[in-house]
């Protein structure tokens, strides 16, 4: 069981990090919060309402958002085809607007009109961010953002991310890299084996004896 | 409006295929030659289901190998009609593509709840199911002796002409319509829609996409296409069997002027028709009857080596020079 008995709730509007050693259940977890999995038993609540057993594209339209942690990029698409195709609102001068301006917000305008399959894994990674945030949503899951990418795209990310948490969003991240958590998480919630086994802050969790006991062994 | 859709038209990717176009529709009025105008009629006939068949495979990434039999239906059901209640073809057409369309979402509707190669095979089990009844079914469909279409003489109301120049002009308008659907779809945010959901299924899901309605839209357009081409072949030989209609085989030859022009282009299609439908029927024209099956190793080299050299299709790597051309024109 990839996940058993797990509660946690995360607050509007607040940057939330979840950790965890390798098949601890975060991936899963963002499966089942984005519909592609479906929990054998429980809830998931999102602004109060029930989600569970709705099929991926609706829980998107419900304003949830997701990225994946091996890019999903549309390869044979050019970039800003890839932002377009996201858009609630069709291909109209709103969205390209939008995609001009979500593009100069990750630094890939530049590659517009190149092919998605021929940008660097990093950048690949900074147009699947962009092309969730078109779709405006209110609560953002990224699996692993920063994994296999370079320091300087990593920071344009967290620069990224930090806007998003000066325009108030919600955003749950899944990562390893502590101090990515520990840069811009408000709250960290820290699973192993399918279970909660501590949450605080970043302060709180880094000092915290059943987290290390988790990662480096109980012994 | 009107000075950008002139603009549009003083670009040279639009007014060079509409060159070749209406370079393409006169030839029937400078040539009497009737094999050539019969073997631009099958070139096009190819073109349009090839082209038909691209929406589905080559934008939506769903690879049908039972084509022929939705063909099959809507050709059968004009024939009948016309031969039962004297129903104008071109009515028939319609009524044809209403079913084929119908039984396709049926098989859509059923498969594409599931991964993998399941609609491939379930087509080519259809196809096969289909073929086999109409075969032994010869109160309603002449079973393997085929169906005549009864001859009305010179009688457009009936769909039938003398002479070929008529059949061309209505392959050839097929060919404009299913080109400019596909053109229209692939500008659209429908047509991003299937490209995401050929690129990466979950991934389009998570951007909101209804990946199973949109699979069934792709699979209504083509069938409806393929379905109408169905009623021409009826029409234009007058007589249909189900080994040559509705066979595997045929499903094939559908898809591969796609494959090798080019899946998922717009123009890959009709150019991999005019290479491989020529190349099959002078194949057919030297060697005669006795080696029926030649051409389908000649299709085959000619695939390996497409995918071989060009695995996008033959139309990308033209089209590399073909822009460095076009640059090069007036407006480029």
């Amino acid at each position: 069981m990839a996940l058993n008995d797990l509660s946690l709730s995360v607050a509007t509007k607040t940057i939330v990090g979840l950790i965890g050693p390798n098949g601890s259940g975060k991936t899963t977890f963002i499966n089942l919060v984005g519909g592609f999995y479906q929990a054998d038993h429980g809830d998931f609540l999102f602004n109060g309402n029930r989600i569970n057993g709705r099929k991926p594209h609706e829980i998107s339209r419900l304003g949830i958002g997701r990225t994946f942690q091996e890019t999903r990029v549309f390869r044979k698409m050019t970039v800003v085809e890839n932002l377009l195709v996201a858009s609630p609102n069709g291909i109209s001068g709103q969205s390209m607007e939008k995609a001009r301006y979500l593009l100069g917000f990750v630094e890939l305008s530049h590659l517009k009109d190149e092919y998605a399959g021929n940008l660097s894994y990093g950048q690949q990674k900074l147009l699947e961010f962009a092309r969730v945030l078109m779709r405006d949503p209110e609560l953002i899951l990224l699996d692993e953002p920063a994994a296999g990418i370079n320091p300087i795209l990593i920071e344009k990310l967290l620069k990224c991310f930090r806007t998003l948490r000066d325009e108030r969003k919600t955003l749950v991240i899944v990562e390893h890299r502590i101090p990515v958590i520990n840069s811009i998480c408000e709250k960290v919630i820290v699973l192993d084996h399918g279970q909660k086994i501590a949450a605080g802050t970043p302060e709180e969790i880094r000092f915290n004896e059943t987290v290390q006991a988790a990662y480096l062994g109980a012994d | 409006m009107k000075i950008k859709a002139l603009d549009n038209i003083l670009r040279p990717k639009i007014y060079v295929p509409l060159i070749l176009a209406a370079f393409l529709g006169a030839i029937p009025s400078v040539t009497s030659n009737s094999y050539v105008i019969h073997l631009l009629i099958i070139i096009l006939f190819h073109a349009v289901l090839s082209e038909s068949w691209n929406i589905l495979a080559g934008f939506a990434g769903q690879f049908s190998l039972g084509h022929a039999a939705f063909f099959g239906v809507s050709a059968y059901t004009s024939t009948l009609l016309f031969i039962s209640w004297k129903t104008t073809p071109w009515l028939g057409m319609f009524i044809g593509a209403g079913f084929a369309v119908a039984s396709s979402l049926l098989i859509g509707f059923l498969c594409f709840r599931l991964r993998g190669p399941f609609f491939s095979l379930v087509t080519i089990a259809f196809g096969e199911v289909l073929r086999l009844l109409f075969l032994n079914w010869g109160s309603l469909t002449g079973g393997p002796v085929g169906l005549l279409v009864p001859l009305m003489g010179d009688s457009p109301i009936n769909f039938q002409f003398l002479s070929r120049k008529p059949y061309f002009y209505i392959i050839f308008i097929m060919m404009l319509a299913v080109t400019c659907v596909t053109y229209k779809i692939r500008s659209s945010q429908i047509g991003l829609y299937f490209i995401a959901i050929r690129e990466d299924e979950d991934a389009a899901q998570s951007l909101g996409i209804d990946i199973i309605r949109y699979k069934l839209i792709a699979l209504a357009v083509s069938i409806f296409f393929t379905a109408i081409a169905g009623t021409f072949y009826a029409q234009y030989l007058l007589f249909l069997h189900p080994d040559s209609a509705m066979s595997l085989n045929f499903s094939v030859e559908i898809a591969l002027p796609a494959i090798v022009g080019g899946m998922g282009t717009i123009c890959g299609p009709l150019m991999g028709s005019f290479i491989l439908t020529p190349i099959s029927e002078f194949i057919r024209a030297l060697l005669g009857g006795g080696y029926a099956g030649v051409y389908l190793i000649i299709h085959g080299g000619i695939l390996i080596l497409t995918v071989l050299s060009a695995p996008s299709g033959i139309l990308e790597k033209i089209m590399k020079s073909y822009e460095a051309a076009l640059k090069k024109m007036p407006g480029g």
